[in-house]
């Protein structure tokens, strides 16, 4: 996944958290190509809408109506998107959740709020194909 | 190491292959990094104001410190959003109240990572400022985000506030609700 420029998409039903992923996907790191949902209706019909299979899927796990593993599980049951990287967002910070995450089938889980002073760094082993666990 | 050299790094924490080590170098190198970090979170482009500001927030040195303190002023807003975010990690007793001075200036997007700081600082001073904040905002982010707060250091004085929100539109924030009140619960079983 060494594209030069990657395709995302977010998932993100809170404003805010929305905006400040925005300001440094395409501010701070200058990917343009970030496409978000504001909730997950519709979302694999607005999935299927999209013109690029994308590199990256953000899901923020408590959005509604479908939860971040209800889409997770949609996802990896549709043949073109079995196989993107999908990372969770989530503000829980329990041991256990990072358990249920990996279980689930996730490729690994971003805390939120996100850390911007080493969000380049997270996202860089993303792309790498590495699994990032920044949870705790 | 020379000014020279010392740019070149800065230089580098744009490039995917080299940003770790460079990161890495000028972090050890200290106070003779903080000048020309400080200059390129000043005048350097989105990325790369970003990527100095980061890493002088983990050089954490007084003189360090003065300039994210004046970054916060910064018309870069992802250095601002760094800065607010990242301060909260420093033990100098300047920044707490540089944060609260700043929690109704800055954009809402970087109000967002000074509460999340005043939250890591525990500040007793900082609980009033942030009840305030909380029944003033139109954000539900932000109003979840500060309930989360207050029930890590707010203790029983806050609960009837937060208890205000217990209804709110926002799943999120009822969310947040139950957590902090539960949290104030159980730091006053253990006391």
């Amino acid at each position: 996944m060494s594209k030069t420029d990657p395709v995302f998409v977010y998932v993100e039903d809170e404003a805010l958290s929305r905006a400040v992923m925005e300001i440094l996907m395409v501010r701070g790191l200058g990917y343009n190509n970030l496409t978000i949902f504001e909730d997950s209706t519709d979302f694999m019909a607005k999935m299927e809408n999209l013109p690029e299979v994308p590199d990256v899927i953000f899901l923020d796990i408590h959005v509604q109506p479908y939860s971040g593993f209800e889409m997770l599980k949609m996802l990896r049951a549709h043949d073109r998107f079995k196989d993107v990287t999908v990372i969770a967002l989530t503000a829980s910070v329990m041991n256990e959740e990072v358990d249920y995450l990996r279980d689930a089938g996730f490729n690994g889980g971003i805390a939120k709020p996100i850390d911007q002073a080493t969000f380049p760094e997270t996202l860089q082993c993303i792309l790498a194909g590495e699994e990032v666990w920044s949870i705790l | 190491m020379d000014q020279a050299m010392l740019r070149a790094l800065v230089n580098d924490l744009t490039d995917s292959s080299k940003m770790v080590s460079a990161k890495q170098q000028l972090i050890a190198s200290g106070s003779d990094a903080i000048p020309v970090l400080i200059d390129v979170m000043n005048h350097g482009a989105d990325k790369l104001a970003w990527r100095a500001a980061s890493v002088l927030l983990q050089i954490n040195e007084a003189c360090a410190i003065s300039a994210l303190i004046e970054g916060l002023n910064s018309p870069n807003i992802v250095v601002q959003q760094v800065i607010a975010q990242g301060l909260g990690k420093s033990d100098d007793e300047r920044v707490a109240s540089a944060l609260l001075a700043h929690l109704d200036t800055c954009p809402i997007t970087a109000q967002l990572g000074i509460v999340e700081s005043l939250g890591r600082l525990a500040d007793p001073r900082t609980i009033q400022p942030l009840v305030e904040k909380l029944t003033g905002t139109d954000s539900p982010t932000l109003r979840q985000l500060i309930i989360k707060v207050l029930g890590k250091i707010g203790g029983e004085s806050v609960v009837e506030v937060i208890r205000q929100f217990e209804d709110d539109e926002n799943h999120h924030v009822r969310s947040r609700v139950h957590d902090a009140l539960e949290a104030i619960r159980n730091q006053s079983t253990i006391s």
